[in-house]
């Protein structure tokens, strides 16, 4: 029993250490990445071009779909935000719970839950199959830098789109919020929106942008550091496994963190 | 013409005298997502600070001069493995390299009689080739016949 007890700490340890050598190694990417944005030579014509293409099929060519859940989403949770709000007796915190809730905090994570399950996957599974074909090598042996023309432009455009979708998102959803609480009459807009903006205050804004560019960041360097990590065509959707459930995780943490840290 | 072990010797030594090589192997392919054209043109627009766009006409020119031109605008899985091996072959040009290194065409080129292949191609853009060397199996030298023997475009050992 002992032997036992003895063998399952022993795979405990390994196991941590096994995420703690993973978790560094991440930190370390992480931190090269970062400091690249520094150096002049990045911001080079083609992966400016580059960022541009990243933006339009991240942000700009899913817009319909995702104006339409979206909507739908926003619709549902405003209706019953306001119809359990008038049951309580809570009318008065009816606009508070629409931009605290839905718009500071549930729609920035559905808007980096929707960018993660479209784009991250797809760049995890292109990252490792990059690594597999060898096209690494290949773009490095032909003076291009895989860090500068591959991995930046999907960082800075993917973060900036994650941004642009949950501003718009909230933009759904402050419609909503209108559509639902005037009963789809037009005319109260400038009250409405006066109103909501004094439950909407700057150094929330300030946040959600904040939280957008960190999920955004997630969204990508976790994906492309866990695609480096296939060895073999079978181990492709693994990695891609693994990859997703880390940016879930990290999207979750910063959530949270964020969420204490503003109400502290 | 050199055996793999001889090839990694005199790589050594011109890497050592600052030369830059260029290698078109099967273990470096083409970038997936771009066309010919721009694997081509790709290497020289970032280390000359321009768009792809303007990189482009240089790569066109190359590509037409080989006699591949009509397969810019196609990416790799649509390229035959003669076009496949014409584009690696224009990429390595483009990237102004002083030495190229054709490492095992038979790998490239395993439906083709590559030999006279190869050395077509290499006449056709002998006035973008510096030192060409081809690194194949000795097993493989009585397919190149006589060119083995020779000097000129196609290099020797």
């Amino acid at each position: 029993m002992l032997r036992a007890l003895n063998r399952q700490l022993h795979d405990l340890g390994n196991a941590v250490m096994r995420r703690l050598v993973g978790f560094s190694a991440f930190i370390r990417f992480f931190l090269r990445t970062f400091a690249l944005l520094f150096e002049r030579r990045v911001y080079h014509p083609i992966v400016l071009e580059n960022i541009g293409r990243q933006l339009y099929f991240t942000a700009f060519q899913p817009l319909p779909v995702f104006a339409l859940y979206t909507g739908i989403l926003s619709l549902s949770l405003v209706g019953i935000i306001v119809s359990l709000s008038g049951s309580y007796g809570l009318e008065n915190y009816r606009l508070s719970l629409i931009a605290g809730f839905l718009m500071a905090e549930l729609l920035p994570f559905m808007s980096a839950l929707f960018v993660a399950l479209r784009s991250g996957s797809a760049i995890n599974t292109e990252m490792a199959l990059m690594v597999l074909t060898r096209e690494n090598q290949a773009l490095e042996a032909n003076g291009v830098e895989v860090a500068v023309f591959e991995w930046l432009p999907r960082l800075f455009g993917v973060s900036l789109s994650v941004v642009v979708l949950t501003l718009f998102a909230d933009m759904l959803a402050a419609l909503a919020g209108y559509l639902v609480l005037y009963d789809w009459r037009f005319g109260h807009w400038q009250s409405y929106l006066g109103e909501l903006a004094a439950a909407f205050d700057p150094v929330q804004l300030v946040l959600v942008v904040v939280k957008a560019v960190l999920f955004g960041v997630w969204i990508v360097l976790i994906p492309i550091h866990t695609g480096q990590g296939a060895h073999s065509l079978p181990l492709v959707p693994v990695m891609v496994l693994k990859g997703m459930m880390r940016v879930f995780l990290a999207l979750l943490m910063t959530e949270v963190a964020l969420l204490l840290l503003s109400y502290l | 013409m050199a055996s793999p072990a001889e090839a990694e010797a005199v790589f050594a030594e011109l890497s050592r005298r600052g030369q830059r090589i260029a290698r078109i192997a099967g273990d470096l392919p083409l970038r997936a997502n771009l066309s010919a054209q721009e694997n081509v043109a790709l290497g020289h627009a970032l280390r000359s600070g321009t768009t792809l766009q303007t990189a482009m006409p240089g790569a066109l020119a190359l590509l037409q001069e080989a006699g591949y031109a009509e397969t810019a605008g196609l990416r790799d899985d649509a390229l035959g493995e003669q076009a496949r091996f014409a584009v690696k072959l224009a990429r390595a040009l483009m990237s102004g390299a002083d030495t190229l290194v054709i490492d095992r065409p038979g790998k490239m080129l395993a439906d083709s009689l590559y030999p006279p292949f190869v050395r077509n191609l290499l006449q056709r853009m002998a006035g973008h080739c510096g030192h060409v060397w081809i690194i194949d199996y000795s097993w493989n030298r009585p397919l190149y016949g006589e060119w083995a023997d020779e000097d000129g475009a196609a290099g020797k050992s």
